[in-house]
């Protein structure tokens, strides 16, 4: 692990990137040093009320649970891990336990998919629906934690068991979803339709997922209704008050796809924290070619970002280490490693389309070997994958 | 009812990929002589979260917030970090603090120094800082200890162990070896096994009669078989624990140990196995091999050169009790054929062995405290 982790860096080149700095007095005692959430933002009260509630009784698995949730959702909606640590401490009474309760396998499962761990998640979530078939929490994050792992058929046999036990439209979404990955995409756009017909003006999870999953359904059909769909999604983000960084990302890939970089640059700006959507800002300013500073200075942060990652021992930014290689630092070789070992353990479209897209790049058609094995097995429709498979030699 | 389900769904996608990046704090240390000089940055988040610094709750921390919470942020830092030279406690104290930037923010950047009672043959860091809140923290630490090492400290290894130059093979085994050395002569048990074992060597008693070994190439031979099977076994167990493929409970291997001593006493006495004895001592050495590792468990592997280090001590195991033999069988040769040797050593000897051998084992099994010599 360590020894593979090794090549990595030194085929990224990143190992000389330092990041420490001389340290220094600030020049005055108001010299503000960090933000954090203040005592007005309501998300956080809730957090340290319920935080000051567990740590009176720690080894109350309600406070416990009540916090590890409320941790989740932050770390959700801020694409933070230090929340899921806080998450995992909370839980640290049950987490080693032979047998947590199946809502502690629920939120260890969750943290370990955000964490890449997908088979161990996976290996949670069936201790937890053999305990109790009908968990549809745990059902649902399975089928999520399948489609990850390229397996949309299995996920549609949970989607389809979370029929009766959970709420019409995440069971549409979740169909819907694993429909689309595997052959029979205009039906679950057209089944997904019919679901958000009655959203209007909702904002919640479960809405957002339905129409973020129907833009991308219809991306990978080339439909010409991709555009307004993500509007629509994006729409439904911003009355959520909440930033999604998984909706913000696919929609600025289909927006760089159609060449509509300026909306890109425009709406990521606000977003250099979050490490996916500093790369998709940098492409944009790759793609209008102009403003030669700013894109140097973000691909610097990009570059600075995983060295740090590689110090702590960890590489989970494979799939955007692979962007990054393919279409930045234009170093094809490096983006197929990475793009390989991404593959091993995340097979989304997208993993798949940069596995293609760095096998033509660096002249090595045999290494789409697997991609072509899992298209045929899936029986995936996305024109950008079809696209990619033509530009191989 | 129908509960509305928490969508993590797209979390997953997006993911630790497109995340803020995680807790780590920066942990640069340098040692020269019997001094430790360095600088440790802790990210103000993190500070935030365990002991509180914004405290006008205004969601930005100044510098003047940082500064009023020194005492607390030093004793907090302090009391997560423990610096050992060869077992013994170093004295660490920060002396200033200020600030430094990483990537992901501002960083409260404490200068460490400290004092170790003398210059570490090694150097122990423990790391536990953070841990209880958030396990996916990292303690990243940066080394200068005769050349510059690395190591990540995580609640799986949270306290780790640093030789000078301990990148390379040469240092790691001359230390490791000195420690196999030092452990097997200060622990009574495993010598008394050996004495036990290599007593009769030269004169043993069958079928009611003394028989004496007639030439000393055989006696060294034999007995070097016996610890050479004793040795090639618990080098075996030792490397397998300290690797942590195989764990057994130290009160039963500790039990067994002191059961293995008290056999090869009693064995000298109504002789039970004598042909064939380095059969048994493969056997017992199994199990010696599973309590030496919990020493070197408790020192701990280094963070590089695995390897080298494991070798190492076998090998210093292995040369305190080719010295033990060295001291013994020629000497018992010598006055192999007196009367002192049989019934003024070793049947007194055995008796002996036999009694503290039983003590342990009585001892360990009710983990009681009847004798202290070779804990």
């Amino acid at each position: 692990m360590i020894r593979r982790f090794h090549t990595l860096a030194l085929l990224l080149g990143f190992a000389g990137v330092s990041t420490a700095q001389a340290a220094y007095v600030p020049p005055s005692d108001d010299t503000v040093l960090a933000e954090v959430p203040s005592r007005l933002d309501p998300a956080a009260r809730t957090l340290s009320r319920l935080r000051a509630q567990l740590s009176a009784q720690p080894q109350n698995l309600d406070a416990a649970l009540a916090y590890a949730e409320a941790a989740l959702r932050m770390g959700r909606s801020r694409a933070d891990p230090r929340y899921f640590g806080y998450a995992e401490a909370a839980l640290a009474p049950w987490w080693s336990l032979a047998t947590p309760p199946g809502t502690v396998l629920v939120l260890r499962a969750t943290i370990r998919q955000f964490f890449h761990q997908f088979d161990s998640a996976r290996s949670d979530l069936d201790q937890a629906l053999a305990a109790n078939p009908r968990d549809a929490q745990a059902r649902l994050t399975r089928a999520v934690v399948l489609m990850a792992q390229g397996r949309p058929q299995d996920a549609a046999q949970d989607c389809s068991a979370l029929r009766g036990l959970a709420p019409a439209l995440d069971v549409a979404a979740c169909s819907a979803a694993s429909a689309s990955l595997s052959g029979k995409a205009p039906r679950a756009l057209a089944l997904l339709d019919f679901a958000t017909a009655g959203v209007g003006q909702a904002a919640d999870s479960a809405a957002l997922w339905a129409l973020t999953t129907a833009a991308e359904i219809a991306e990978r059909l080339g439909d010409a209704s991709t555009t307004a769909r993500y509007d629509q999604a994006l729409a439904a983000m911003d009355r959520s008050g909440q930033p999604d960084a998984y909706l913000l990302a696919a929609w600025a890939d289909a927006a760089l796809q159609r060449g509509d970089a300026a909306v890109v640059v425009a709406r990521l700006q606000a977003y250099t924290d979050i490490d996916n959507l500093l790369l998709r800002l940098a492409l944009a300013e790759q793609q209008l070619g102009r403003d030669g500073e700013a894109l140097r200075r973000h691909c610097r942060m990009i570059e600075e970002r995983f060295a740090a990652a590689q110090a702590r021992g960890e590489f989970v930014h494979q799939r955007e280490a692979a962007m990054y290689q393919l279409q930045l630092a234009r170093n094809p070789p490096a983006a197929l490693q990475l793009a390989r070992s991404n593959w091993a353990v995340q097979r989304e479209p997208l993993d798949a389309l940069i596995l293609l897209q760095a096998a033509a790049a660096a002249a090595q058609p045999a290494a789409a070997t697997p991609v072509r094995e899992w298209l045929q097995q899936t029986g995936l429709q996305d024109v950008r994958i079809t696209r990619a498979l033509k530009a191989l030699p | 009812m129908i509960r509305r389900l928490t969508v993590f769904a797209m979390l997953l996608c997006s993911g630790a990929a497109a995340a803020h990046k995680p807790s780590d704090s920066y942990l640069q240390l340098s040692v020269e002589k019997d001094a430790l000089h360095g600088e440790w940055d802790i990210a103000l988040r993190d500070l935030e979260y365990a002991i509180g610094l914004d405290s006008n709750g205004d969601g930005r921390i100044t510098w003047g917030e940082v500064r009023a919470r020194q005492a607390d942020i030093t004793e907090y830092a302090l009391r997560h970090l423990h610096i050992e030279a060869d077992r013994q406690p170093c004295t660490l104290a920060a002396s200033a603090l200020q600030i430094a930037d990483h990537t992901d923010g501002a960083y409260a950047a404490l200068m460490l120094d400290g004092r170790c009672a003398s210059a570490p043959r090694h150097l122990g860091v423990d790391y536990r800082a953070l841990f209880d809140i958030d396990p996916t923290h990292r303690g990243l630490l940066r080394l200068q200890f005769e050349g510059t090492q690395t190591a990540i400290l995580s609640p799986d290894r949270p306290a780790q162990i640093f030789i000078p130059g301990g990148d390379r093979v040469w240092p790691t085994i001359l230390v490791y070896s000195g420690e196999g050395l030092w452990h097997v002569w200060k622990g009574a048990d495993h010598m008394l096994f050996l004495a036990g074992l290599l007593l009769p060597a030269v004169v043993w008693r069958r079928r009611g009669r003394w028989h004496t070994a007639t030439r000393l190439r055989d006696t060294a031979w034999e007995s070097a078989r016996v610890v050479t099977a004793f040795t090639l076994a618990h080098a075996l167990t030792l490397s397998l624990a300290a690797m942590g493929v195989i764990h057994l409970p130290s009160r039963l291997v500790e039990s067994l140990v002191a059961a293995t001593v008290v056999f090869a006493g009693l064995n000298n006495l109504v002789p039970m196995i004598h042909r064939g004895l380095w059969f048994l001592a493969f056997f017992f050495g199994l199990i010696h091999g599973s309590a030496i590792a919990g020493a070197l468990l408790e020192l701990g592997l280094p963070a590089e050169q695995r390897v080298a280090a494991l070798f190492g001590f076998n090998l210093g195991v292995e040369a305190a009790q080719l010295s033990l033999i060295a001291a013994v069988v020629p000497a018992s040769f010598l006055v192999r054929r007196s009367r002192l040797y049989q019934y003024g050593i070793l049947i007194p000897g055995s008796i002996a062995i036999c009694i503290v051998g039983l003590l342990w084992l009585v001892q360990r099994v009710f983990v009681l405290d009847l004798i202290r010599f070779g804990q």
